[in-house]
C-alpha cells in the first residue's frame, strides 16, 4: 500500500470507521485509538481491501475484531470515562429542519436515553445494532460479517428495538400520554 | 404503543450520526503509519514498501559488500564500475574477509544488463545469508535464512545518480523485488516477504543490494526479478497467468516494467519447507482469533447464563471441559429442547452444504448454510452441528442428522431458561 493509497482510504472511509469506532468504544479517547488501530491494521491486509467489494465493511469487521481482543481494556476503561460526552457531541450535530425548540429539546433527550442505553446492551445485540444504524450495513452484510444468518440478525435487532422501547417507556417516554415535563412532545416521534 | 417502525427511526436519528474524526488524527495516523511501515516493508504484505531511506541507514558493511561482491566475481563487472576503486571499499567495509562474500558455492553469479528509460540495471548475483556470514559478515544478520541479491544502476546519459542523502534521492522510484511462478505477485513480493535494501552510490553508479526471505526454496519454480519505476508493486506492469502461475511482461504497460529470470539451482527448492514458510506467512496475514480465557471458575463464558451454567454442571463431570465446544454434543442437546416443527429433510450439495430455514420465536425466518463437514460425510459420525447462535438467556442450535435410512435432516434444538 501506498502512502497515497493510505490517505485515500482514511479519507474514503475515515469518517464511517471513526463514528463507529466512537459509538463502540463510548467515548472520544478510545474511539480514536480504536480507529487508528483498525485504519494501521488495515495496511497489514491491504490485498483484503483490495479484493474487497466493499471496503467499509472490511475495516469496520477489523475495528469490531480490535475492539473485542481489546474489551477488557475498553470495558476497564468505560468505566472511568465520562459518559455524557458523546451524547452532548452528537445532540449538537443532529439538528431537524421545522423543529421548534421544545421538539428539539425532547428528541435530543430521547436520542441520549437510547445512545446511553445502548451502551447497555449485552454485546450480541449492541454490535448489530451499531453496525445496522452507525456503520449502516446492510442485514447480509451484518450476518456475514458476524457468521450468523439473516434472520438472526433481524432478531437481534427486533429485540434491541423493543428493548429501547422499553427503556424509553421506563423514562416516562410514551407516545400520546401525559409525561410530566415530556407530555407536550412525545408525539414528535 | 409505539410501533417498531417508529422506534426504528428514533434508533436511526439517535445513532446514525456521522462525526468526521479530526485532521490532527489523521494526520497522526499518517505519522504512524510512516514510521511504522517505511522504515518495515515486511509488515505492510499488502506489498511493497521499498525503504528509501536504508541507503543512509545500512551503509555498512552489506552495503559494502555489495560494491565488493562486483569486483569479486566478476572481471567484465568490474570495469563497467569504473568508478569504484578497491580501496575504497575495503576502507568503508573495514573487513577484508568480506572480499570472499558472494563467492560461496549457493551463490548465483549472473551479469545481466537490461536497459529501461534513462537507466542501466546490472544484476551481478544472488546469495545467501549463510555465504555472507561464512565471508565474515554480521550485521544485520538477525533473520534466519534469507536471500541477497546486488545490482546497479546507472543513467545511460552518463549522469550521476544522486546521492542517497539527497533530496533528488528520495524522488527516485525503483521496485525491485522477486516474483516466484504460481505466487500472486501482488501478494508475494518484497513487501510481504521480508524485504528490504541497502543502497550505496559510488562514482555516479547506485548498488542496491536487495534481501528477502529464502526465495531459494522455491527454486523448482520460475524465480523472477522484477523492476518497475514504482514506490511499491505495480498490479497492471505484469501479467499473472492463473493456469500455470508463470509471471510475464504487459506489453501494454506504459511505465518501466523489466522482468528477469533468475536461474537459482533447483536443486535448492525445498517443497516442504516451501509450504512451511507459505503457511506461515499466510498465518501472518490473519486477524488474530478472539482469545478464549478462563475465568476464575475454570471456564470460557459465552455470556449466555443458562449455557455457561451447563459448561460448569458438565466440568463437574469432567475438569477438561472449559467451553461449550468441549461438551459431547448429544449431551449438550440433552438440556435442549428439539423443536419439531424445524425438523427438514435436506440434501447435500456436491460441497456436502446443505440449507434449511425456520421461524423463531419473534417470526423471523432464518436461512440456515453450512456444510456437513467430512467426518458426517464420510458416515463416521451420523449427527453434526451445523452452527449455533446465543444471546444472553438463550441458545439455539442447528444440527443435522442421518437416520436409518440414510435420509439427512437438519433442525432446531433450542435453550432457554
Amino acid at each position: 500500500m501506498t502512502r497515497q493509497e493510505f490517505i485515500d482510504l482514511l479519507e474514503r472511509e475515515g469518517t464511517g470507521v471513526y463514528s463507529f469506532c466512537r459509538m463502540l468504544t463510548g467515548n472520544k479517547e478510545e474511539g480514536e485509538e480504536l480507529y487508528q488501530e483498525t485504519m494501521l491494521r488495515a495496511t497489514e491486509r491491504y490485498s483484503l481491501i483490495d479484493s474487497s467489494q466493499n471496503p467499509k465493511s472490511y475495516l469496520i469487521s477489523l475495528c469490531i475484531g480490535i475492539y473485542k481482543n481489546n474489551r477488557k481494556k475498553f470495558a476497564r476503561r468505560q468505566r472511568i470515562a465520562p459518559v455524557g460526552e458523546l451524547t452532548e457531541e452528537l445532540s449538537c450535530l443532529i439538528a431537524d429542519k421545522g423543529e421548534t425548540p421544545e421538539e428539539a429539546y425532547l428528541r435530543r433527550e430521547i436520542e441520549e436515553v437510547i445512545r446511553l442505553e445502548t451502551k447497555k446492551l449485552p454485546e450480541h445485540l449492541r454490535i448489530p445494532l451499531y453496525l445496522y444504524y452507525t456503520a449502516q450495513l446492510s442485514v447480509e452484510e451484518i450476518g456475514k460479517m458476524m457468521h450468523i444468518p439473516k434472520g438472526t440478525v433481524k432478531s437481534r435487532l427486533h429485540r434491541a428495538r423493543m428493548l429501547m422501547k422499553k427503556k424509553l417507556e421506563d423514562y416516562g417516554y410514551e407516545e400520546g400520554k401525559g409525561n410530566g415535563s415530556h407530555n407536550a412532545k412525545s408525539a414528535c416521534f | 404503543m409505539r410501533k417498531e417502525k417508529e422506534m426504528d427511526l428514533i434508533m436511526q436519528k439517535a445513532l446514525a450520526s456521522e462525526i468526521a474524526p479530526d485532521k490532527s488524527i489523521n494526520d497522526k495516523i499518517i505519522r504512524e503509519w510512516e514510521k511504522k511501515y517505511l522504515s518495515n516493508p515486511a509488515g505492510n504484505p499488502g506489498f511493497r514498501k521499498e525503504v528509501k531511506f536504508m541507503g543512509k541507514r545500512k551503509i555498512g558493511s552489506l552495503a559494502a559488500a555489495a560494491a565488493l561482491f562486483i569486483l569479486a566475481v566478476s572481471s567484465t563487472v568490474f570495469a563497467a564500475v569504473k568508478y569504484l576503486t578497491e580501496d575504497e571499499i575495503v576502507s568503508e567495509l573495514g573487513n577484508d574477509a568480506a572480499q570472499n562474500a558472494f563467492q560461496g558455492e549457493e551463490s548465483l553469479e549472473l551479469d545481466e544488463t537490461l536497459e529501461a528509460g534513462d537507466y542501466r540495471f546490472k544484476l551481478y548475483g544472488v546469495t545467501t545469508k549463510e555465504a555472507l556470514i561464512n565471508s565474515g559478515f554480521k550485521e544485520d544478520m538477525v533473520r534466519e535464512g534469507g536471500t541477497y541479491i546486488v545490482l546497479s544502476i546507472e543513467r545511460l546519459d552518463g549522469e550521476p545518480m544522486p546521492d542517497t542523502s539527497s533530496d533528488a534521492y528520495n524522488n527516485l522510484h525503483f521496485f525491485i523485488s522477486p516474483l516466484i511462478q504460481g505466487l500472486e505477485p501482488w501478494q508475494y513480493n518484497m513487501g510481504s516477504m521480508g524485504g528490504a535494501h541497502s543502497t550505496i552510490v559510488r562514482g555516479g553508479v547506485l548498488y542496491r543490494m536487495i534481501q528477502c526471505d529464502d526465495i531459494a526454496l522455491f527454486a523448482d519454480r520460475q524465480i523472477y526479478l522484477c523492476i518497475t519505476d514504482t514506490d511499491f508493486y505495480e498490479t497492471d506492469a505484469y501479467n499473472y497467468s492463473e493456469s500455470d502461475g508463470t509471471i510475464t511482461r504487459n506489453e501494454a504497460y506504459e511505465g518501466m516494467n523489466l522482468l528477469m529470470e533468475l536461474p537459482i539451482d533447483p536443486k535448492r527448492a525445498d517443497e516442504k519447507k516451501a509450504q512451511e514458510y507459505l503457511a506461515k506467512l499466510q498465518e501472518s496475514w490473519e486477524i488474530e482469533p478472539e482469545e478464549a480465557v478462563a475465568g476464575e471458575n475454570g471456564i470460557v463464558s459465552t455470556n449466555c447464563r443458562i449455557l455457561d451454567d451447563i459448561i460448569l454442571k458438565e466440568r463437574e463431570k469432567d475438569p477438561s471441559i472449559t467451553t461449550w465446544k468441549d461438551i459431547p454434543l448429544e449431551t449438550l442437546l440433552g438440556y435442549a429442547e428439539l423443536k419439531e416443527d424445524s425438523i427438514q429433510e435436506v440434501t447435500g450439495d456436491e460441497n456436502g452444504v446443505v440449507k434449511f430455514s425456520y421461524k423463531d420465536g419473534d417470526g423471523f425466518t432464518n436461512e440456515i448454510a453450512s456444510s456437513l463437514g467430512d467426518d458426517f460425510l464420510e458416515g463416521n459420525i451420523d449427527v453434526v452441528l451445523l452452527g449455533c447462535a446465543y444471546s444472553e438467556d438463550d441458545a439455539e442450535f442447528w444440527v443435522a442428522r442421518r437416520d436409518e435410512n440414510g435420509k439427512i435432516k437438519c433442525m432446531l434444538y433450542f435453550l432457554k431458561e
